[in-house]
């Protein structure tokens, strides 16, 4: 032991939320752990979301003071009552970052699906940290293998947050595998029940064969426009509602460039539509509310945004699906 | 073999305005939408830096070149499912590139764009003008009334989105050349009449009188306070009405200072409490399918918000004018 007290939050090993850095071995059921996917060079135009683990780790750690230097070790969620409190037996660990090979988009993903699967099979709740979208491809695979080995008729539904389809299947530049065809190649793994896809926050022009393909197979898509016209709550209850359908699990993909970038600057592909961190919160927390299994969050990249809000911001945002596995839920004393 | 037969990665290649082509006032014709630049921010009495705003715009547009380039299919707008047909693009969009600016001399300023504008309108192409700091839109509203004009018309109507009413008349430091004159020029110069007049989501603090002389001039003031209670849409046809009540044609200028400074804050003075950045789009959508005959987006300041931070403005404003030049080139306006 070489420190006795609190450190500054800014001291410190940088683990998501300062929770254990632990290997495979230490995974347990029920455990949420922290993956990361430091792979960018599937990204088509502003780089930096190889940086994306590291970001995501070290905005957790302000949150992590407010823990730590409350009397109680304890918080009060304002919006809805409760406190949170760190349990003594810590759910959450962080496993580091996964195996990427920037020039190998194949091996890549041997390397992440191979990490998530090792995580599932120990029973842990993966989030894997991107990482531009494609490594979305190689965390749902590794998070469905390793579901398909417990239970071969398993059947997965599958939640798409984003400014964006995702869903091209062959780029003349960028090939098969790249960020604009993770939910393409999702779409095609055994497990993945294609009707029970949905897409939340998709906005502007999109490729005609894409929106059209998706409908034909039986995936919904709701509109950045759906969600101001209809509310957040009621669009995330619907798209839950469709991926939850007669399926065993959901997996769920958070591309945070779907929140307006003058909220959310840190990333490569721009969208401006309205949405804020709240709304995105709003419907987080409505979709935790189903048999979430697995999930990643993508595409940001911490250097396009020197504020760093965009970093601190998606702590809370990983808190709308984690927060209540990790911590102890209460009523405030008193009611 | 021709030199590349795929499309390009969007970092790469020369830069216009959504990959167009680049063309000169030869080029155009009726029905055309011709995209140029005025890299001038010399009567901004803030930051300076909008002058990077035509490139900034063009960097960012390439993100739509597929818009522009043969697919099997083409892209829909996810919400009203309508068509971008490639070969439209492809035959109607043209960049000329940016026009003469003179930085100190603003009488050569003046009458290069004023001459610039009028050589564009005056072939029937809609004029499509990335700015620039708004005091632009003056010598701009004076060329397209001159081709106006010159093709048969009498009156022009000016609408102008802005957190400022712009009509102020000499600046103890700035003179008669800056920005908070725009409207005033315009007005003065009887470009338009006050009736035809109007500004849309005015926010702010305002000089109390500039506000007084709106109102004893007769000026059409839609404040952000309108645009809420009323909505977007029922201002849009509102203000699109008395712009082009008895007028051939009208003008349309947008200051990207209207929007909220959490939207886009890289402009020479954001608004804090201003619009939202989807009702902006939405007025387009209606402003569109009324007798608009050229279009300025000014305001833009890439170079405060650095590095990706700009990027914010950029994308909206190059989405901007897509909603606004779609319908045009679809021929669905």
């Amino acid at each position: 032991m070489t420190t006795s007290e609190t450190l500054p939050w800014f001291s410190g090993a940088q683990t998501f939320l300062k929770s254990p850095l632990v290997g495979f071995d230490r995974v347990e059921p029920g455990m949420v752990v922290m993956g990361g996917a430091p792979h960018d060079s599937t990204h088509a135009s502003r780089f930096g979301t190889r940086m994306g683990p590291r970001g995501i780790r070290e905005g957790s750690l302000a949150f992590t003071e407010r823990l730590e230097n409350s009397a109680d070790g304890g918080l009060l969620d304002v919006n809805t009552g409760t406190r949170l409190t760190l349990p003594s037996d810590s759910r959450l660990v962080d496993v580091g970052d996964y195996n990427v090979y920037p020039t190998d988009v194949v091996k890549s993903i041997g390397g992440i699906s191979g990490g998530v699967a090792e995580v599932v099979r120990r029973g842990g709740f993966s989030v894997c940290m991107g990482g531009d979208h494609y490594i979305s491809y190689p965390s749902c695979l590794g998070y469905t293998r390793a579901a398909a080995e417990e239970n071969p008729n398993v059947k997965i539904g599958y939640i798409h947050f984003d400014g964006h389809l995702d869903y091209g299947d062959v780029n003349p530049v960028w090939g098969r595998y790249n960020q604009g065809s993770n939910a393409r190649r999702i779409s095609e793994i055994d497990v993945i029940s294609h009707p029970n896809m949905a897409w939340i926050g998709i906005h502007g022009w999109v490729d005609e064969d894409q929106i059209t393909l998706i409908e034909r197979n039986g995936g919904r898509v709701f509109t950045a426009l759906d969600v101001h016209e209809q509310g957040p709550v009621e669009i995330a209850r619907q798209a839950a509602e469709h991926a939850a359908d007669g399926t065993d699990f959901i997996y769920l993909t958070l591309d945070i460039d779907f929140i307006d970038t003058g909220f959310f600057p840190a990333t490569g592909s721009v969208v401006n539509d309205a949405i804020t961190p709240r709304i995105c919160l709003q419907m987080l927390q409505e979709v935790r509310r189903y048999p979430i299994a697995a999930m990643d969050i993508v595409e940001i990249a911490p250097r396009i945004d020197s504020s760093e809000r965009s970093i601190m911001t998606a702590t809370e945002l990983l808190l709308g699906i984690i927060g209540p596995k990790i911590f102890d839920v209460t009523p405030l004393r008193g009611g | 073999m021709p030199l590349r037969s795929d499309p390009l990665p969007r970092t790469a290649g020369i830069l216009t305005f959504v990959r167009a082509p680049a063309s000169t006032t030869a080029d155009l014709a009726e029905g055309h939408v011709a995209v140029a630049g005025v890299p001038y921010d010399m009567s901004t009495t803030s930051r300076i830096g909008a002058r990077f705003g035509p490139r900034a715009y063009r960097e960012t547009s390439n993100y739509y070149a597929p818009h522009m380039e043969s697919r099997d299919s083409g892209a829909v707008e996810i919400n009203s499912r309508e068509r971008v047909r490639p070969e439209r693009v492809r035959e109607s969009l043209k960049d000329l590139g940016d026009f003469e600016v003179y930085a100190i001399e603003w009488e050569k300023n003046q009458a290069s764009l004023r001459e610039s504008m009028y050589q564009v309108a005056r072939t029937g192409a809609l004029p499509v003008i990335m700015g620039g700091d708004h005091f632009i839109t003056f010598p701009l509203v004076q060329g397209f009334k001159d081709a106006v004009l010159e093709r048969g018309g009498s009156k022009i109507g000016y609408i102008q989105f802005s957190s400022q009413l712009d009509l102020g008349d000499e600046d103890p430091a700035w003179g008669r050349v800056w920005r908070g004159a725009t409207a005033r020029r315009i007005l003065d110069g009887g470009m338009a009449e006050a009736r035809n007049m109007v500004w849309v989501g005015t926010n702010g603090y305002i000089r109390t009188e500039q506000w007084e002389m709106a109102r004893e001039r007769g000026l059409n003031v839609f404040t952000l306070a309108d645009v809420r209670s009323q909505g977007i849409d029922a201002v849009a046809r509102q203000a699109a009405e008395i712009a082009g009540d008895g007028c051939d044609s009208i003008y349309l200028s947008v200051d990207l200072d209207v929007l909220d400074g959490g939207y886009v804050a890289g402009t020479a003075a954001p608004s804090f409490d201003g619009m939202r950045n989807i009702d902006l789009w939405e007025a387009m959508d209606v402003l569109t399918h009324a007798k608009v005959g050229a279009l300025d987006l000014c305001g833009l300041n890439p170079i405060i918000e650095i590095d990706g931070l700009g990027k914010t403005g950029q994308r909206f404003g190059v989405h901007l004018i897509l909603r606004f030049i779609y319908p045009r080139i679809m021929g669905t306006a």
